[in-house]
């Protein structure tokens, strides 16, 4: 049977950090374990870990199109989540949320170093054709989106809203590379995404999520 | 760009912004405004929460990715820490502690000795206290604060802000449990915010736990050697290190 790879398999991780009385963090909720990760107890940190970390890494990957790098990535997330949790604010959204956002800003950032770096390193030309080409298929990444009711919703977009979306997301394009690939103009790239996201948000919406919905395995 | 921080132009950029689509100095004008902007901030909440939604989570990790993230945070600090696990492994009833030196105020906290219970009415911060002390049960503390109040080498200190005021009244008992009181004259914060309490060793601050935006009676065990203590207010869900000026202290 392949390890899980995740810390401590055993169902009920404890806490042993209340008094000696024993916490199991698997019934706490998000907030309450960064809470717990601002007192440094290491095994909030694992149960977030084992709750989020293969969408963070999932995201990650499929952004980079690399395994080390979405590694770093996913390394860098968690730890600044354990050095800094006070950047989390519940109030402001869920944790999954907030974990998905670093490693989305972060995973944009090495793919744009990189295209610059090989636009500096080779002649321009050659940094466009090394560049990692969209998808050909946006059936296989629609496909790949976990929340049935918004990979219903994106197959429902305008296929230009999609397409942007797609660009940007999971290209790591900003909208003005995104509008020099797809040859539109700027203002219209801007649009398409506002306009594509403000539809897959009233879909969302139709059924509103709780705010923190506790994670199983 | 003139316009470049009005609302409206800022409001169209929301949604590229979420999917980190901008370029830096867009993504370094929205964040100055929506440091700003309740409306434009929760939009973009709202924003991000759907792009969140676009992934996926078929692919796993490998195993020894945890293994690495793991060894890092263990060996930062390295000396204090190994000192801690190996104070937890020893169970005495009283822990000794180790702490960082710094120039900064340094919390070294989680630990098996120091057991942080808050009754707190309001807010987020105090329902995610209160779903921790939810997980213990015992007599109420201002019972258990009366109790102690009246034994013998209990001792009373007040925390007094500036002015001279008192603004919470501690109870410490022989064996080192602390209650903390708020008094009369000590306010109900915005729900943002919340009180910390800190202890002082060995010119360092350590944090004790938090109180939450309306505090009502907690109990923490002081760790030995504690000279002084001070709150301060901090934003949810308080702070690693204070610059803070306290609203209240004392020595003990």
């Amino acid at each position: 049977m392949p390890e899980s790879g995740f810390p401590s398999s055993k169902p009920g991780r404890r806490s042993e950090t209340l008094a000696n009385m024993s916490v199991d963090l698997t019934q706490a909720s998000d907030a309450v374990l960064v809470m717990a990760i601002s007192r440094w107890d290491e095994a909030a940190l694992a149960e977030v870990y084992h709750r989020h970390a293969r969408p963070v890494f999932s995201l990650a990957r499929r952004v980079l199109g690399e395994q080390g790098a979405a590694e770093e990535v996913v390394q860098e997330v968690f730890l600044r989540l354990w050095n800094e949790p006070q950047r989390f604010d519940p109030d402001r959204g869920r944790l999954r949320t907030y974990l998905l956002a670093q490693c989305h800003g972060r995973s944009v950032d090495r793919v744009r170093s990189d295209v610059a770096r090989r636009r500096r390193e080779d002649n321009e030309s050659r940094a466009e054709r090394n560049r990692p080409r969209p998808r050909s298929l946006d059936e296989e990444v629609i496909e790949l989106i976990a929340n049935e009711r918004v990979r219903a919703a994106v197959e429902l977009l305008p296929a230009d809203e999609r397409a942007a979306i797609q660009l940007a997301y999971f290209g790591g394009r900003s909208y003005r590379e995104a509008a020099a690939e797809l040859g539109q103009p700027e203002g219209t790239v801007k649009s398409r995404i506002r306009a594509g996201l403000g539809r897959l948000r009233e879909t969302l919406a139709e059924r509103p999520m709780t705010k923190e919905v506790p994670q199983d395995g | 760009m003139a316009d470049t921080d009005t609302h409206e132009t800022i409001q169209r950029l929301l949604g590229v912004h979420a999917l980190d689509a901008t370029d830096a100095d867009e993504a370094a004008a929205v964040e100055r405004h929506v440091a700003e902007c309740p409306t434009c901030r929760a939009e973009l909440d709202e924003l991000r929460e759907v792009a969140g939604q676009l992934g996926n989570d078929d692919l796993e990790p490998p195993p020894l990715l945890w293994e690495r993230i793991a060894e890092q945070i263990t060996t930062e600090p390295p000396d204090e820490l190994t000192a801690l696990r190996k104070a937890r492994h020893a169970r005495s009833g009283r822990t000794t502690m180790l702490f960082a030196a710094a120039a900064s105020i340094v919390l070294i906290a989680g630990i098996t000795a120091l057991g942080f219970f808050a009754i707190g009415q309001h807010g987020k911060l105090d329902r995610a206290n209160r779903q921790l002390a939810s997980l213990q049960s015992g007599p109420t503390l201002e019972q258990a604060a009366r109790h102690a109040a009246g034994q013998p080498g209990a001792r009373q200190i007040a925390l007094k802000a500036t002015s001279g005021a008192v603004r919470f009244e501690v109870t410490i008992a022989r064996d080192g449990t602390a209650y903390v009181q708020p008094q009369s004259s000590t306010g109900t914060l915005d729900s943002s915010l919340t009180y910390q309490l800190w202890g002082v060793h060995d010119g360092n601050a350590i944090s004790l736990g938090l109180l939450g935006s309306e505090p009502g009676v907690a109990r923490v065990r002081l760790p030995e050697g504690i000279s002084a203590l001070a709150i301060t207010i901090e934003r949810n869900p308080g702070v690693v290190t204070s610059h803070n000026t306290p609203v209240a202290q004392a020595s003990i």
